[in-house]
Formats: C-alpha cells, structure tokens, sequence
C-alpha cells in the first residue's frame, strides 16, 4: 500500500510535519508486530515478522505538463528469515524480539521529540515570539 | 555504520547464545546419570561452542566495507554447534545394572556437578550484564533526546 505524501514546499513551515508523522504511525505499528511475534512465541513453525518501509521520489506531470516530484510512503510486511528456527520450527528469540522493541521506541520518542520541537517554534512564532 | 541500535542488535546476540549455555548446562545435569541415550550408548557431555557473526551483514555498510577490505566492526556472537564431548565415561561397579558389563561396571557420564553450576552461573551472569547494557544503551539514547530542554 503505497501512498503519496501530500506535497508540501520545502520552505513552508509545515514542511516535514507530514513526513515526520507518518514515520510515527509506521514505529506505532511496527510496535504491534514486536507484539504479535512476542504472543507466538510457543507457536510451532511461526516465524517471526517485521515491518519495513520504503520512500520513493517518483516523478510525473500534472496537466500543464509540468514536472512534479513525488515522495511515495509504503509499508510491507516482511518474515524475517535472519534466525534459525528451532525444533518446532519457531523462530522468535525473546531477547531479539526485545531489543527490537527497545530501538523501535527510541525511533519512535526521537521522532516525537523532533515534532514537538517544530511545533514548538511554530507556537514561538505564531504568538509574536512571546 | 554503527549506530545506539547495532549495540542493542549484539547485546542480545549475546544473551541469546548464553540462554543457550544455560539450557545445555540443565541438559548435562539432567543427563547426569544417563545411560541410554539416543544413539544408544551412554549420555555424552555436550559443549557449546560459539562464533563471531557480524550483526546486520545485509546493510549497505558491511558490504561496502568488505568491498574495501575492512576489518568487521559490528561483531556479535552466535551458537556455531553444540558438539558432544570426547571425554570417556566413568566407570561405575553397579554389577545389578541391567546396563552393567559382564564385569559389573556400568558406563557413566563424566560429568560435574560443580562445573556445570560454574557454566550456570557464568552463563546467567553474562545474560544479566547483556541486559544491563541494553538498558544502559537505552538510557544513553533518551539522554542524547533530552539535549536543550
């Protein structure tokens, strides 16, 4: 499911707010799938799953025959094949499975933390810098 | 490229391979006396050896390293094999053993008690400090997010 991110100019203050929020919806869900990997973690023969994403800059025309440069977004759902399952098949690691939620929340608080600062200058600025 | 995340990534490469020496050392254990195993002989202590992998071979980075013929730098660890050992079984004077030789001495493995609490005790030490680390790394991040406020 690829989906074009609403172009914003670079030189506006909204630029980025879009990108960087969709990025927290992709950590958000990545989180689900840590969380479903962890509950099958006695299943036989599940392997353990993950979220990738992509970004692509595509270019098309729009009506007037001018070039437009698009920034597409998209998920996949990928099974990892990076641990030998064991006897039962079962390939989920719990200390993997930690470490990843681990990193994907520091992505998830770092991306936060950036909107919150851009957000917060764009207050600063909107009340006259009071 | 290393980044906060590859020192998660080999923390619990680690701590995955001592989970492992944890479980072969309550298989030695529990296999203290055993004499009729699998392949139908008497149970053999079974050693856990472990190798360095490199963590995240399939970036962009590490191949471009290798291209360039650099020294891997991102190295966890993995569990190569678990290999029985060659040491010999202890012979014990049991001559009622169904398993006893015409002797009366039954095949024992040769196994310690005490070195394999050692190997329990090193194992479980090593996971505590792989987690340490991977809180520590946590904690290292949230600092380097908190700069300015």
């Amino acid at each position: 499911m690829s989906q074009p991110i609403k172009a914003t100019g670079t030189n506006t203050p909204f630029a980025g707010l879009d990108r960087l929020s969709k990025f927290l919806g992709f950590h958000a869900r990545r989180q689900q799938v840590i969380a479903g990997n962890m509950a099958n973690i006695d299943t036989p023969g599940y392997r353990s799953r993950d979220v990738t994403f992509k970004e692509e800059l595509s270019s098309t025309r729009d009506a007037k025959g001018r070039s437009v440069v698009q920034l597409r977004f998209s998920e996949e759902l990928v099974v990892m094949d990076d641990e030998t399952p064991d006897q039962d098949g079962n390939s989920v690691s719990l200390e993997t499975q930690m470490a990843r939620t681990v990193a994907n929340q520091l992505r998830f608080s770092a991306i936060n933390e950036l909107l919150s600062r851009k957000l917060g200058m764009l207050k600063y600025a909107a009340r006259d810098g009071r | 490229m290393s980044t906060i995340f590859t020192t998660l990534e080999i923390a619990s490469s680690g701590m995955k391979a001592q989970r492992t020496r944890m479980n072969v050392a309550a298989m030695n254990m529990a296999n203290k006396n055993t004499t009729r195993s699998a392949d139908g002989g008497v149970y053999r202590r079974r050693d856990v050896i472990l190798e360095t992998v490199e963590v995240d071979n399939n970036g962009f980075a590490s191949r471009l390293r290798s291209a360039m013929k650099g020294a891997p730098t991102n190295l966890g660890v993995k569990v190569q094999s678990v290999q029985e050992s060659n040491d010999p079984a202890r012979l014990h004077y049991d001559p009622g053993h169904p398993d006893a030789n015409p002797e009366g001495y039954v095949e024992m493995p040769a196994i310690s008690g005490i070195e394999e609490m050692v190997n329990m005790m090193s194992a479980a030490r090593a996971y505590e400090a792989g987690a340490k680390m991977m809180t520590t790394v946590k904690t290292m991040a949230e600092q380097a997010l908190r700069i300015g406020r």
